[in-house]
């Protein structure tokens, strides 16, 4: 199945970027998920879920998303109903934690950037099989 | 320690008046009286706390009068200066439940005096009001006026002592919709084997978490032809005639309009506005097609893509409405609707 | 299969020179279990210390709690695929020391959480401040990738908690309980008139810091099967999952499973305990899919007449936990749910990030977004770093009197989704 990578961790980039199709989005954990909701909206399904990780929303910066490309067979984009679901729930349940300071400590973003790799690289292992 | 003061306010049955036939008497205020259930309150709070003062008012005329009548009784209330305000307990009698909700939840809203109420989970003032402020779950009739006495005085009492008013089901109120944490005797798993067995055994069980309503609806079939098909709008964004003739609610609405399209094909700040409470009006009333995209339904009517645009729409306030106004204006609109021929409608929301 | 748990009661826990066990008395010489430790090369150093109920301790950050046991009879040996050899554990008998834990502590990420108070509010929150903690605090060689941290510290712990068990072996049980499970079809002769139950439980298996291990397997990589409850006490299931540390649950709680222990309770009498079924949590939707599909199909065809399902850790374990519900009710299987919930701190916002309304029979452990304010203690084992800079429930963790705001969900065990605890919410 056709997929790509939509983050905003420069790790999974740079671990996938020659093997992989990655959209790089340069923005928040917030704005990768508004744009997987624009794509799903367009047609895009998700492979992943996105609120994969038990690390909170208000704390790693970082998120990475398999979404599989639109079917181009369908004259009308048809939103798949599943991932319009999930995305909107993820998107909800980001809201209710609460703002806090943005982290700038190197070695602490990159421990996100870790755990988000590697929780994505055990979604790119099921995708891949 | 002084005594917490506290305002009782209970209708004419319950004042010894009189049934149906007196429930037209407007509100009295008993300056230092304590009446009906009043007295049982009285003997509960012991030393703790007194009734003041007793308000008493007809349901019929409660009800009916109900902007006036709050205004009045919440001027007394505000003079009394209570510690506490108590309405009820209503039981089941829905106009008086109604009345207990709309005023304790005014004084504790208008005047910040720590307000409960009582009434039978049914009574559909429990439903209106009871994210609004506490109201105590008692029987559905006067017969259980002493247990809903009892738990209404020691909630009272831990309220108005501003003590810490634990989980909904600890303190005997009506869940207000907030989660509220609290300690089980029992660790879940035994909890999770004990709802089990009375699942398995058909017993009735009460979950701790109730799932979010899903009052979903099928989707109607697809307009097969949109250029011959008459489209209305529908709102909840309170777009309503410059002036709000029909005073829609701007929270809470307790109605919906009915407004006339014709002739309109663009709506400007001198001709509509919105009467909702609960968004920034600023965007709304300076082009209300915004909300009430009339302009854009006029084009495409005039493109060709649409049969016609419905000569009339109707509107509500969706700011903390409750779910059974809320249906009801819908099965009204819908009534009104189909009786017009409409082949489809655009709701919009804010 | 048939399994005897006795109950060494640890009444304190001391450093001598000779570790043993007397009286109830745990003796540790700290010496002759750092090797145990440190055999392991990617760590540096180590120290222990002890922490008990009431002292004003803080323990942080936590990442496993251990119960240190031992098999004296049957086959096999505790955390068999991870210290013992893969041999089938649950029968026969085995020490467990009762009232003490082993709690690993060590920052593997910036951001790792757990909070272990033994005294004040946050003390009632966590089920570890009424165990004796022999803690140990894992300093890392230079340069270790975090991948490599987090397995070592939690080998560690298994190995010491091994060793101090071993100290068990020979000793006679202050208390024993027998757990016996039965064959599918003596257990339906045995209990005709009795519901078949099974357990469903839920295992975190996402990728780094997020993992279970099922006899030393990644649990992510296995479709869910069914085991002997009996196995799981044996530490046939360990974690190695380290975020999310009110919900998450550690290998202690695996090995005193409540679920396991309050349907052994009803076995025989209200119900009949057919099974635990274990599944997983992975990231993958197909995945999900796959083994929600898997969990239903099992339990219809162990012709179960209902389950408790037990997830693990926040967002999209609720996904799993709804899927689950979901396909095992249509089977006709009635289920019961345990979770926790995240209703922001006014508790207003929805509680689950999935939901149905098949789900009608739910046990909350709480609303883990709930503020508390934790008193300054006197101790720390471990270090404040996390806590201080990111746990808070506002912009200011650290208050000025040196307090700490935070939510229930950074402390260890808090809204644990087994239901070990009694926290729950309306």
């Amino acid at each position: 199945m056709g997929y790509f990578i939509l983050t905003n961790n420069v790790q999974v980039l740079e671990e996938f970027g020659s093997t992989h199709e990655v959209c790089f989005v340069d923005g928040s954990l917030n704005d990768v998920l508004l744009r997987a909701r624009d794509l799903i909206n367009e047609g895009s399904v998700l492979l992943v879920h996105p609120l994969y990780g038990s690390v909170k929303p208000n704390e790693t910066p970082y998120r990475s998303l398999l979404i599989s490309k639109p079917a181009c067979t369908s004259d009308v984009a048809a939103a798949d109903p599943e991932s319009v679901r999930l995305i909107g729930n993820a998107i909800t349940t980001c809201r209710k934690f609460i703002d806090k300071k943005k982290i700038t400590d190197p070695k602490l973003l990159q421990d996100f950037q870790v755990v988000d790799l590697s929780l994505l690289k055990s979604a790119v292992a099921s995708a891949d099989q | 320690m002084a005594k917490i003061k506290v305002v009782h306010y209970i209708n004419q049955f319950f004042a010894g008046i009189g049934g149906e036939e007196k429930a037209d008497i407007p509100a009295e205020l008993h300056k230092g009286e304590v009446i009906g259930p009043g007295m049982a309150f009285n003997t509960g709070f012991g030393d703790e706390a007194e009734i003041i003062a007793t308000i008493v008012c007809g349901d019929s005329y409660f009800n009916e009068n109900i902007d006036a009548v709050k205004a009045e009784i919440l001027g007394w209330v505000k003079d009394l200066a209570p510690d506490l305000f108590i309405a009820g307990p209503a039981f089941n009698a829905g106009r008086y439940g109604v009345a207990c909700g709309t005023i304790a939840a005014a004084v504790k809203e208008e005047l910040g005096i720590k307000s409960i109420t009582g009434m039978y989970v049914e009574n559909p003032g429990a439903d209106m009001y009871k994210d609004k402020v506490y109201i105590l779950e008692t029987k559905d009739s006067a017969a259980g006026m002493r247990a809903a006495v009892k738990s209404m005085t020691a909630f009272a009492l831990k309220y108005a002592k501003g003590e810490k008013i634990g989980a909904s089901c600890e303190d005997g109120y009506m869940n207000q919709g907030v989660r509220v944490n609290f300690f089980e005797k029992e660790r879940g798993s035994k909890r999770a084997v004990d709802m089990l067995l009375r699942k398995l055994a058909d017993k009735p069980f009460t979950t701790e978490y109730p799932m979010p309503d899903f009052d979903r609806v099928d989707p109607n079939p697809a307009v097969k032809d949109m250029a011959h098909a008459t489209i209305a709008l529908v709102t909840s964004g309170g777009i309503v005639v410059k002036g709000n003739p029909d005073h829609i609610e701007s929270s809470s609405a307790s109605k919906f309009g009915e407004y006339s399209l014709a002739g309109v094909y663009d709506l400007d700040e001198n001709t509509f506005e919105t009467a909702h409470g609960g968004y920034d009006p600023v965007y709304a009333n300076a082009d209300a097609d915004r909300v009430l995209p009339v302009d854009v339904l006029r084009d495409l009517e005039k493109e060709g893509v649409i049969g016609k645009l419905h000569e009339k729409y109707y509107a509500t306030v969706g700011n903390g409405t409750s779910v059974a106004n809320a249906k009801g204006f819908g099965a009204e609109i819908g009534k009104r609707l189909v009786a017009d021929g409409v082949d489809a409608v655009i709701l919009t929301s804010t | 299969m048939r399994l005897e748990i006795g109950k060494i009661n640890i009444t304190d826990i001391r450093f001598a020179e000779e570790s043993k066990i007397e009286k109830g008395v745990l003796f540790i010489n700290p010496e002759t279990l750092k090797p145990v430790v440190l055999e392991d090369e990617k760590i540096k150093d180590v120290v222990f210390d002890i922490a008990k109920p009431g002292e004003s301790v803080r323990i942080t950050p936590v990442k496993d709690v251990i119960e240190p046991r031992v098999k004296v009879e049957g086959k096999g040996g505790v955390f068999p695929g991870m210290v013992s050899k893969v041999e089938t554990v649950g029968s026969g008998k085995t020490l467990a020391l009762k009232g003490m834990a082993v709690v690993t502590a060590g920052k593997i990420v910036g951001f790792q959480e757990g909070i272990i108070d033994m005294t004040g509010v946050g003390a009632q929150y966590t089920p570890f401040s009424k165990t004796l903690n022999l803690c140990m605090v894992c300093e890392p060689v230079e340069g270790l990738k975090q991948h490599d941290y987090e397995k070592a510290v939690r080998m560690a712990g298994f190995r010491v908690a091994a060793k101090i068990g071993e100290l068990a072996r020979g000793l006679e049980a202050d208390e024993t309980c027998v757990y016996e499970t039965t064959g599918i079809k003596e257990g339906i002769e045995k209990y005709p008139d009795l519901p078949r139950v099974g357990y469903v439980s839920m295992l975190q298996t996402q990728g780094l810091l997020h993992d279970t291990y099922v006899y030393g397997v990644d649990a992510k990589q296995i479709i869910p099967t069914i085991i002997s409850p009996t196995e799981a006490m044996d530490g046939a299931i360990v974690s190695g999952n380290c975020v999310s540390a009110c919900d998450k649950n550690p290998t202690y709680v695996h090995q005193n499973n409540p679920v396991i222990e309050d349907l052994f309770a009803q076995h025989g009498k209200t119900l009949n305990f057919v099974c635990q079924i274990i599944t997983n949590e992975n990231v993958y939707l197909a995945d999900k899919e796959r083994s929600s599909n898997m969990t239903a199909k099992l339990c219809r065809m162990l012709d179960l007449d209902g389950v408790i399902v037990t997830q693990e850790g926040f967002g999209n374990p609720d996904t799993d936990l709804i899927m689950n519900c979901k396909k095992i009710e249509a089977e006709g299987v009635k289920t019961v749910i345990v979770t926790d919930e995240y209703a922001g701190r006014d508790g207003k916002s929805q509680s689950l990030a999935d939901a149905d309304a098949a789900a009608d029979a739910v046990v909350t452990g709480g609303n883990a977004n709930e503020v508390v304010i934790l008193p300054k203690l006197d101790k720390v084992i471990g270090m404040l770093d996390y806590v201080n800079k990111i746990a808070g429930a506002s912009e200011d963790t650290l208050r000025a009197d040196g307090t700490l705001e935070v939510e229930l969900q950074v402390i260890t065990g808090a809204t644990n989704e087994m239901g070990f605890g009694t926290l729950s919410a309306r």
